[in-house]
């Protein structure tokens, strides 16, 4: 049985073989889903998403070091 | 200090500088999930692209990313056309500016195979898919070959 979080039998299942880069990426463990998912959006879309991923950790950061100054 | 690569881009579009940006945005502008911090781009080594470099990030107070404990950077222009790379921290975050990109070439080359995208509502060009997986297969370090599968995946998919 494999672990909930290795998903490549659904990502196997959810998609047809592009080729043989497609499956080793399956194979390799990327997440599929994810990249569909950024394929679907325009390359503008992507970088400010990841922009907006970058904030997010910094104020993820910046919280976890408020609360270690508060213990 | 805060990685804005909107604000990096936007300095360098509004300033007028020759560049492409290359490394793990580009890689991020076509699709891939590898998450990366700084900005890299390839820019003219030339008298007048530095100088345009040096204006775009004067209000960012550009820093020798190796030695931020000199202050903000002294070299000019002419200087700087010298160099081969430039490794900067400014106030907006990292940014490396590199004159080379084997086995590309420089910025004419890597110019030459770029996509132009609207970014943060500017007109930008990145080093086109075929280039980077050639740059990622060039370096082989562990790290390239994990973002050479994505890359890989996501040209064989948009075919």
């Amino acid at each position: 049985m494999s672990a909930p979080i290795d998903r490549r039998e659904v990502f196997r299942t959810a998609w047809p073989s592009y080729g043989p880069a497609w499956d080793a990426a399956v194979e390799a463990g990327v997440d599929m889903l994810q990249l569909e998912r950024n394929l679907r959006l325009t390359p503008g879309e992507r970088v400010a998403q990841h922009q907006d991923a970058l904030e997010f950790a910094e104020m993820l950061r910046a919280s976890m070091r408020d609360a270690a100054v508060q213990r | 200090m805060q990685q804005s690569n909107d604000r990096l881009l936007r300095c360098l579009v509004d300033g007028g500088v020759d560049f492409v940006i290359v490394g793990g945005i580009a890689a991020i502008a076509h699709g891939a999930l590898r998450t990366t911090l700084d900005l890299d781009i390839v820019a003219a080594f030339n008298r007048d692209n530095m100088d345009r470099l040096l204006r775009a990030l004067r209000d960012l107070h550009p820093r020798n990313a190796t030695r931020p404990d000199l202050g903000e950077l002294q070299a000019t222009a002419e200087e700087l056309a010298r160099y081969r790379n430039l490794y900067l921290v400014t106030d907006s975050g990292e940014l490396d500016v590199l004159g080379e990109l084997p086995p590309v070439g420089g910025y004419a080359e890597a110019a030459a195979g770029a996509v132009h995208v609207e970014l943060f509502g500017k007109r930008c060009a990145v080093l086109g898919l075929d280039h980077l997986i050639a740059i990622k297969e060039f370096l082989g370090r562990p790290k390239d070959q994990e973002a050479l599968r994505e890359l890989r995946a996501i040209r064989e998919r948009l075919k």
